[in-house]
């Protein structure tokens, strides 16, 4: 089963017939947990993988508990590694090869979210021993139903919050109306525009590896960026809208990336959960270590492009562990470092005010946005690129080939951005404006289903 | 409740003027009898399996017994609904063969005929299985085959039907497997394919993906490195693609034999298992069912690996219905003569008179 199947629409409306006509007391403790299980059971690739997440849960609980009875810091740095360990062995790693069976293990979806939500619970706790959660809680947060293929990454304490409130909650027409809009929205985004955008860079990318062809390899990775944001955002918005009818308010993913003015604004408004976690649990973490070990003022720049790099080489390490991933991550960390570095230095030296004048200069603007698309497009290439295929490409274009397709980009980006950001397309309709827009996603998704029905598609970060 | 109202009114009203301007540019589809799946030129198989969906419905104004075809290529070539109809005015002939299919498929596609035909119209009406061995290929070897199946659907390694892959477009009500298909009354789904059939011209004229004409550009293979006039294309003698090569009769059975697989000569159990439930299900509807062994070149027959296996399995398949008279089996397989073949199975178009002839003639008695 997928997110786009009518199978999902099925459980969903069967999950939410069930949750909302049973009694309050029961919907925390067991229609919740149970809807999830039939969830897991649903949508992973084989039975296999649903008893692997379950055994991830299970060796979890025992870690935290093992945690809570031995509350040092030895046992919690052991308890942080057993994780990783885990999961890490479950992924059939390269580097963890050696462990047994580790090529036997059967595929699983989500479960680099599963871990990102585990180790938030687990430092939490270390702080706050007070939120241990008993295994059914535990289960119901690692394996969140809206959240397990992709996120959004919710916060324990908020999870547990909601869950609690479960027993109180009453579905009413305006809740339902809001779940649909928002339901309507994503399935447009994800049948339709993702589907659009996804032939548009597949095709590209076929063309641009027939030979050097620089304004296809251009034209493919800019593509990409805006499948990317099709298939994400509209996956985001179906879940949250689904989240709705259990009384789950998700948190949101994504605040209009596309009006971002630098590659650190980016990451503020895209994949918002996932940025916030690594900045909670990574990027503090880190710049406090290092402002501790060397707390020269004058190092405070270096310091924090280090963070940065380390934060965002990690962002892009947590796709996957292969040579691509790992250029993702490099080209995502020298993004991050030298956008923060660049900042201040402009900062120091323009000065406030005329620094603040240049960042509303709408040319400025233009500019700053087409080069930060530019970049984001290139540093997410080996996401769609296996290693093979980025040497294969860097041979046939050369330096001046690849040089050439960024131009083009670039180009693309200026004139593309400052239209999408056009100010009538930032306010969103409301009121009869906004049901005939949901009207008429609802017929096009319809009718381009009909003329263009895809096979074999699957949602981009399912594979994470 | 208004906002649903109004979601569902702007809905409505949106794809009503959608389907409204294509009623203007290509007409109302028509309604018409006898069904027939082939047209000539042969384009692809997904066409066929999407005629055969849409077309089905028109079975269900028929207000006389139905004599209905279902098989592969040969079927579709040997027994067109005209030929028959002149050899016997009596019948309502329909053929809804699909090319290359295997049993699985026709059992879709008796679906599809089985819940648009009026019930007492089905139980009066015949049913023609025509088949040969290929039709017995097993679901993991034909729909998984590179030639016969998009790369997509080959690399997802889900094994699923023309049929069921053209249903996708509105699967609910078109895939004959689909439990709302199953549940829907037919004068619903006679409706909803009437909708969507006024969709079919522009399917049919539109590329198969939204950015195929695009992509077709050629600003996308500009390279400004390059000054025009300096890079001639190269030139070499024009090459004989594999598509327009005509492939000789024995060319034909080798295919055919690497279509069916390895083990060579091991026709799988699963087809024919389908084929006996088939005809269950046939008998069930009240329909006079008649399963007919199509003709084969002599020397096909001899040295195919498939073909004695094939007969084989074929008399232990429907061996019981025979016993109990619930299955009317025509044998042609030695009836025609080599020359009558254009190929190594199917008939030439000269001698398609004759075949149906033997088919007719058979019915009769």
């Amino acid at each position: 089963m997928t997110i786009t199947s009518t199978g999902f629409l099925l459980f969903l409306f069967l999950a939410a017939l069930v949750f909302n006509l049973a009694p309050g007391r029961w919907r925390s403790g067991l229609i919740f947990p149970v809807t999830t299980l039939v969830f897991l059971w649903l949508v992973m690739p084989t039975p296999g993988g649903t008893f692997t997440v379950l055994g991830f849960v299970a060796v979890f609980w025992f870690l935290l508990e093992c945690a809570h009875k031995w509350p040092r810091r030895s046992v919690q740095t052991g308890v942080l590694f057993g994780a990783l360990l885990v999961f890490g062995w479950i992924k059939s790693y390269d580097f963890l090869s050696f462990l047994p069976l580790s090529s036997q293990i059967p595929a699983t979806i989500g479960l680099s979210y599963i871990l990102i939500r585990a180790l938030q619970l687990l430092i939490d706790f270390f702080e706050t021993p007070a939120i241990r959660p008993d295994p059914v809680t535990l289960f119901s947060f690692l394996t969140s139903w809206p959240c397990l293929v992709s996120g959004p990454i919710q916060r324990f304490q908020d999870f547990q919050e909601q869950l609690r409130s479960m027993q109180d909650f009453r579905l009413n027409a305006d809740v339902l109306l809001h779940s649909v809009r928002r339901i309507i929205k994503g399935y447009f985004y994800v049948i339709v525009l993702a589907d659009v955008t996804e032939h548009f860079w597949l095709g590209l990318k076929a063309v641009s590896f027939e030979a050097p062809h620089p304004v296809a390899l251009g034209a493919a990775q800019g593509a990409f960026l805006f499948h990317l944001y099709f298939d994400f955002a509209g996956y985001t918005e179906i879940v949250i809208g689904a989240g709705y009818l259990f009384g789950l308010v998700l948190p949101e993913n994504f605040r209009k990336p596309f009006h971002a003015k630098s590659f650190l604004d980016f990451w503020g408004r895209w994949h918002m959960t996932m940025s916030n976690w690594f900045k909670v649990y990574v990027f503090n973490p880190v710049l406090m270590a290092f402002t501790k070990h060397w707390p020269a003022k004058n190092a405070a720049l270096f310091l924090g492009i280090a963070a940065f790099f380390i934060t965002f080489f990690l962002v892009g390490l947590w796709h996957g562990t292969t040579w691509a991933f790992v250029t993702c991550g490099l080209l995502l960390g020298f993004g991050a470092g030298t956008n923060h570095l660049y900042r201040t230095w402009l900062r120091s030296y323009l000065g406030r005010t005329r620094f603040d004048a240049l960042c509303a200069a709408t040319p400025y603007l233009a500019m700053a946005a087409a080069f930060t698309f530019t970049y984001i497009c290139l540093s997410v290439t080996p996401l769609w690129m296996t290693i093979e295929e980025l040497q294969k490409t860097l041979a046939l274009y050369g330096l001046s080939g690849l040089a050439v397709a960024e131009l083009v980009l670039f180009l693309m980006m200026f004139a593309f951005i400052p239209w999408w950001r056009a100010p009538g397309k930032s306010t969103p309709p409301a009121g009869w404006k906004l049901n005939l827009l949901l009207g008429s996603q609802l017929a096009a998704i319809e009718i381009y289903l009909f003329l263009f029905p895809s096979f074999g598609s699957v949602f981009f970060y399912e594979q994470f | 409740m208004k906002a649903f109202a109004a979601i569902g009114f702007f809905w409505v009203l949106a794809s009503s003027l959608f389907l409204g301007l294509i009623v203007c540019f290509y007409g109302w589809p028509s309604s018409k009898l006898p069904v027939e799946v082939l047209r000539h030129p042969r384009t692809t198989f997904r066409d066929e399996a999407l005629r055969a969906i849409f077309e089905s419905r028109h079975l269900s104004n028929a207000g006389e017994p139905l004599l209905i075809v279902l098989g592969a290529s040969v079927a579709q070539e040997a027994f067109p609904p005209n030929a028959l109809q002149a050899k016997d005015h009596t019948l309502l002939a329909n053929n809804l063969a699909v090319g290359a299919s295997n049993v699985t498929q026709m059992a879709q596609i008796y679906e599809l005929v089985a819940k648009s035909t009026p019930p007492p119209i089905l139980k009066k009406s015949t049913i023609v299985f025509a088949i040969n061995y290929p039709l017995f290929v097993s679901d993991g070897r034909r729909w998984s085959n590179p030639y016969l199946v998009p790369p997509s659907v080959v690399k997802s390694g889900v094994l699923i039907s023309d049929i069921k892959r053209e249903a996708m477009r509105a699967q609910p009500v078109l895939d004959p497997t689909s439990p709302v298909f199953q549940l829907m009354p037919p004068w619903l789904v006679y409706m909803a394919k009437q909708r969507l059939a006024i969709l079919l011209p522009l399917a049919e004229k539109l590329p198969l993906r939204i950015a195929d004409p695009v992509l077709r550009w050629p600003g996308w293979k500009f390279d400004p490195r390059i000054q025009p006039g300096l890079v001639a294309p190269p030139v070499g003698p024009k090459q004989e693609t594999a598509s327009t090569k005509e492939l000789t009769p024995h060319e034909v059975m080798d295919w055919l034999t690497n279509y069916m697989g390895l083990p060579s000569g091991v026709l799988p159990d699963e087809q024919f298992r389908r084929f006996s439930e088939l005809i269950l299900r046939a008998n069930a509807a009240g329909l006079h069912v008649v399963v007919v062994n199509l003709p084969m070149p002599t020397w096909h027959a001899r040295e195919s690996p498939f073909y004695t296996p094939y007969l084989e399995k074929l008399q232990v398949t429907i061996s019981p219905f025979l016993k109990d008279g619930t299955v009317h089996f025509i044998d042609l397989a030695h009836s025609l003569p080599d020359d009558k073949f254009r190929d190594g199975t199917h008939p030439k178009p000269e001698a398609v008179e004759l075949w149906t002839k033997l088919l007719v003639d058979q019915l009769g008695n």
